[in-house]
């Protein structure tokens, strides 16, 4: 059964089997999303997928089909992170760093490492405009942000990423 | 597109299933279950509830005549039935 069958099953009759199918489908992409967002914490990052999945599950028949079935669910899983990060006041989730220079110059960082010095709204913006190819105004909606914030975070982050990643000889050049 | 676009165009690897559905499902059955064992709770409140203040009701006063007209015996049988009734759903929701 494909995705658009899935969702109509689950939305129609609260089908459990159904939204299993969904879950099998989508469980893959959002972890690793909440993974890179929570900076690698994967007991954290599953945990909040189980809720989002719980959550969408409660809340299916509020889905309209007018957007992609995984840009909603990124939408609660986001959601659901900024209030753990809130709850907990999880700085390690929410702060970025002062420093934007990798503190040992002679070793280029690699994306990941550097993605955790960015903040979460950096992180999750440049992740979702190009690692999951949405449009500015489509990551805008899924990160509940406006769009001129959006935009910001997204510039930013490739700048302080640009600086992070650069080797040491073309940072002496710059 | 420059280096670092490129780099950044490449999403993160997908997590493996690792048995995730299956905890999600067996989340979901639990949900389910808990809710229809609170709803049930909530209806027999109500229920409850409602037994509780039928004797200050004239429909209940008139009942209550009704009943003691025909046999001392039934109202008691009655009221014991309908304890042993509530306990066993008690039971019934607690396991």
């Amino acid at each position: 059964m494909d995705e658009r069958a899935l969702v109509a099953q689950a939305v129609a009759s609260h089908d459990a089997a159904a939204f299993a199918g969904l879950v099998r489908l989508h469980q893959g992409k959002l972890r690793a999303l909440l993974l890179r967002l929570t900076r690698g914490d994967r007991a954290l990052s599953d945990d909040l997928a189980q809720e989002t999945f719980l959550e969408a599950f409660r809340k299916i028949a509020q889905y309209r089909g007018d957007g992609k079935f995984a840009s909603w669910l990124y939408s609660i899983a986001y959601s659901r992170l900024l209030m753990e990060a809130r709850r907990r006041k999880l700085e390690a989730i929410d702060d970025a760093p002062e420093q934007t220079l990798d503190p040992a110059p002679e070793i280029k960082l690699d994306l990941e490492r550097a993605m955790e010095k960015l903040s979460l709204a950096e992180r999750a913006a440049l992740t979702m405009c190009f690692a999951y190819g949405y449009s500015h105004e489509e990551a805008a909606k899924i990160l509940n942000l406006p769009l001129g914030t959006l935009k910001s975070h997204v510039a930013r982050g490739r700048d302080r990423l640009d600086a992070m990643l650069r080797l040491p000889d073309e940072r002496k050049i710059a | 597109m420059s280096d670092l676009e490129a780099l950044l165009r490449e999403p993160p690897s997908d997590m493996p299933d690792d048995g995730f559905t299956a905890k999600v499902v067996s989340r979901i059955a639990e949900a389910r279950i808990r809710r229809a064992r609170n709803e049930a709770l909530v209806m027999g409140a109500g229920v409850a509830a409602a037994l509780a203040l039928l004797p200050f009701t004239d429909f209940g006063k008139m009942l209550q005549q009704q009943v003691l007209s025909l046999d001392t015996s039934l109202p008691v049988a009655l009221t014991l039935a309908a304890l042993v009734f509530s306990a066993a759903a008690l039971q019934a929701l607690r396991d």
